[in-house]
């Protein structure tokens, strides 16, 4: 054990005065009429040189001033080791080999390691990976682990903080091509080749069965094209010659949206609806088969909040639309808008209207143009191969106080059900900027940096226990406590 | 011994000792006796009950009512005080010898006042020392010089010293023993001898709160004032000694009763004062 102040343990003089005194006052000899009355057994005298009994409240008190003096002196356990924390930077671009076929991260990583043994020799590194997009967030970590800073090993150049020590890999990755996206154009599939190298490159694209070769600029951009997948099938492209990082070379896609009818029933017949359908699929109408069914059968509860609702104005297709806000009953202010400016698509919650906000009806039909049926207030949607359409089984005949809220509810289940436009989702893709890979690399560190994110060196113990002079400390003021409270009690 | 000031005095004045139990034969005096009986004074007359004495009947009341009729007497006796004080080293201790004498001196006298006879006695090592029997009011400073000259020592052994106490020559007697009652041996047998020989017994227990919670720290020694043993002041020590005050006092509370003696604890550290007196006649010692 060594201690941080040892002229402090000159304290425990004290000890052995506070003995004397404590005897010397305890010596005292008071004459009373007669200790009859002080004896344990009053028929035999007490022995009282042979055996004294303890006296607790010195025992306290002697206790008491050696804990105090002992944490004042400041002790400590076996020092903990030295630590350097060594953040690690796991994004994809790290993948990416240098002109020896060595990952850049792994590489930057090494010379990390490398950089403490040099200059904290004996410091125990402990590895943290680092999302580089949430640097404020490690760095806040680091600041509530009270470690002085770290070492980050990466690839690329990252914003300058205090506290973090950056590391790169001592070569560059390679020059870089990778899959960035595919999209639906009617039957095919548009595959995107990006060239992220310094030069002009000629890769060879592959659906699985078919291989195609195309050039791509320096920076450039190419599109092959292959049929699309079946309506839910998924499909796998893949690149060949695509530079340094590999995980860019693939992309897995699925078709998914492009349901081509949708038909609304309600829980009664309802004429109007029927006939808005058969109007819209030029006869197919509701007898035809359909490949997502909305059914309606609950009340909708109508609001206090001032009322908007949809009506398209007039039956093309590029006519604006026009909103028509209800604030009370008769009271009505008909706004003409872009049909690209109403909002609420998607989830119900989301979809309703706000107040004195436009109100979802267009966007929720899944890119169809909106029309309305004007004699059965019908409101609906038309794309090809899609059939939406809205009416309210409850509203009247007449069109009097038509209810905003089913068109919304009705929008939003279509886009839910329908699964949108016939479209290809990407499955997996890494952020567009991990495929272009830094060329640049991380400044070296000035000298000495690593050594000022060394944790440890004073005032910490093994194991992360508590200080011995806090112990000490409260172990001491425990027993003057109990000294007083025992010697008030007397 | 301090002087008895003149305010204490006066409250004396119209005091005198109360006697129960008086013997039959005593001279007669200007004392009157509780109990009835006897043929010194006629006092009133009762219907006859058996086992009443047929000397007392009054025939002439029978003889005028046709029903039996008994005389009854009071005799007027004088008192014989006796006071005994215990002068062990355990009485120097919190001023308890110096109450002890002058509230003796006070009863005594309040005894010669009323022309009893009066004596004195210290208490110690088993031992009695006795004055000389005071009468009248020249009897009061006689008893003053023999109480003055007390110096508190030996030990404590009132069961030895009280046997030896001298029995009543004549009449009625009230033995009052002033003492802190710390004694190594029980003074109540021979207390209780004196009371069934017909003596009038009274116990002033002299107590000095000090002597059970001694001005000490913790572990401080305590000297026996007589012995010299020496006991280590510990907290349960402490609390033995207040348990042994409240134990003390409650088996004389007991014997008192049993034994129809009077009992008096009296704060020792208390003025010697009319709160005094009071405690005195609500114990029945003064009348």
């Amino acid at each position: 054990m060594r201690f941080e102040t040892p002229w402090a343990l000159a304290l425990l003089v004290a000890v052995p005065l506070v003995v004397v005194l404590w005897r010397r006052r305890t010596a005292e000899v008071v004459r009373v009429a007669s200790v009859l009355p002080f004896r344990a057994d009053p028929g035999a005298p007490e022995e009282v040189s042979a055996r004294r009994r303890i006296d607790v409240v010195l025992v306290l008190t002697v206790l008491s001033i050696a804990g105090l003096a002992l944490a004042a002196a400041g002790p400590s356990g076996p020092r903990a080791p030295e630590e350097v924390l060594l953040l690690a930077d796991r994004s994809a671009s790290t993948e990416a080999l240098d002109d020896r076929g060595v990952a850049v991260g792994a590489s930057a990583r090494e010379r990390a390691r490398r950089l403490v043994a040099e200059e904290a020799p004996g410091a125990v590194i402990v590895e943290r990976d680092l999302d580089p997009a949430r640097l404020a967030e490690a760095l806040a970590a680091l600041r509530a682990e009270g470690r002085p800073g770290a070492v980050v090993a990466t690839d690329g150049a990252i914003p300058e903080v205090p506290g973090f020590v950056v590391v790169g890999p001592d070569r560059p990755a390679g020059p870089n091509a990778a899959l960035t996206n595919a999209a639906l154009d009617g039957a095919e599939a548009v595959v995107a080749v990006t060239n992220f190298g310094p030069d002009a490159l000629e890769a060879g694209v592959s659906d699985g069965t078919t291989e195609r070769r195309v050039a791509v600029a320096a920076g450039g951009t190419a599109e092959v094209r292959f049929p699309a997948p079946p309506p839910g099938a998924k499909a796998r492209y893949a690149l060949r010659d695509g530079g340094s990082l590999a995980r860019d070379d693939a992309l897995d896609v699925v078709r998914r949206g492009g349901v081509a009818r949708v038909r609304v029933e309600s829980v009664r017949p309802v004429p109007r609806l029927e006939r808005a359908l058969r109007a819209a699929t030029s006869g197919d109408g509701a007898a035809g088969t359909s490949e997502v069914v909305v059914r309606y059968g609950g009340r909708l509860r109508r609001e206090s909040v001032p009322v908007l609702h949809v009506a398209p104005d007039g039956a093309d297709a590029d006519a604006p639309v026009s909103v028509v806000a209800r604030s009370g009953p008769g009271e009505a202010e008909r706004t003409a808008v872009d049909a690209s400016r109403l909002a609420g698509t998607g989830p119900l919650a989301t979809a309703l209207p706000r107040p004195s906000t436009t109100l979802a009806a267009t966007r929720g039909f899944a890119g169809g143009d909106p029309f309305l049926v004007a004699d059965d207030l019908v409101l609906g949607a038309k794309a090809p191969g899609l059939v939406a359409l809205a009416v309210d089984p409850e509203a009247s005949p007449d069109g009097a106080s038509p209810d905003p809220w089913f068109a919304v509810l009705v929008a939003s289940a279509l886009d839910h059900l329908a699964g949108g436009p016939d479209r290809l989702d990407v499955a997996t893709r890494d952020p567009r900027s991990e495929s272009d890979l830094p060329r640049t690399l991380p400044a070296e560190p000035a000298p000495g940096a690593v050594r000022a994110c060394v944790r440890g060196r004073a005032g910490s113990t093994a194991g992360g226990t508590a200080s011995p002079a806090a112990a000490l400390a409260a172990l001491g003021a425990a027993c003057a406590a109990a000294a007083a409270w025992t010697g008030r009690r007397r | 011994m301090k002087p008895l000031d003149a305010s204490f005095l006066r409250t004396l004045a119209g005091l005198e000792l109360a006697v129960r139990r008086l013997r039959a034969g005593g001279g007669e005096g200007a004392r009157r006796a509780d109990r009835r009986g006897g043929r010194v004074e006629f006092a009133d007359r009762r219907p006859y009950a058996p086992g009443d004495d047929v000397r007392s009947l009054d025939w002439a009341a029978h003889a005028r009512t046709g029903r039996l009729w008994v005389k009854e007497y009071e005799r007027r006796e004088d008192v014989d005080l006796l006071v005994l004080v215990d002068r062990s080293a355990s009485m120097g201790t919190h001023g308890k010898i110096d109450l002890a004498l002058r509230l003796a001196w006070a009863l005594a006298a309040v005894a010669l006042r009323a022309d009893g006879r009066a004596r004195v006695g210290f208490l110690a090592d088993g031992g009695i020392d006795l004055s000389g029997p005071a009468h009248g009011t020249p009897g009061v400073a006689v008893l003053g010089r023999f109480l003055a000259r007390a110096q508190p020592q030996g030990r404590t052994r009132l069961a030895a010293s009280l046997s030896r106490v001298p029995p009543a020559r004549r009449g009625s007697r009230a033995v009052v023993l002033l003492s802190d009652l710390l004694s190594d041996d029980d003074a109540r047998a021979p207390l209780g001898a004196l009371a069934r020989r017909g003596d009038e017994v009274s116990v002033i227990h002299v107590v000095a709160g000090a002597d059970l919670a001694p001005d000490a720290p913790g572990g401080a020694l305590l000297e026996d004032a007589e012995s010299g043993e020496r006991v280590v002041l510990t907290p349960s020590a402490a609390r033995r000694a207040a348990r042994f005050a409240s134990e003390l006092e409650s088996a004389w509370r007991a014997f008192s009763a049993r034994h129809r003696v009077h009992y008096v604890p009296v704060d020792a550290a208390a003025p010697l004062d009319a709160a005094v007196v009071r405690a005195l006649r609500a114990e029945g010692v003064l009348a």
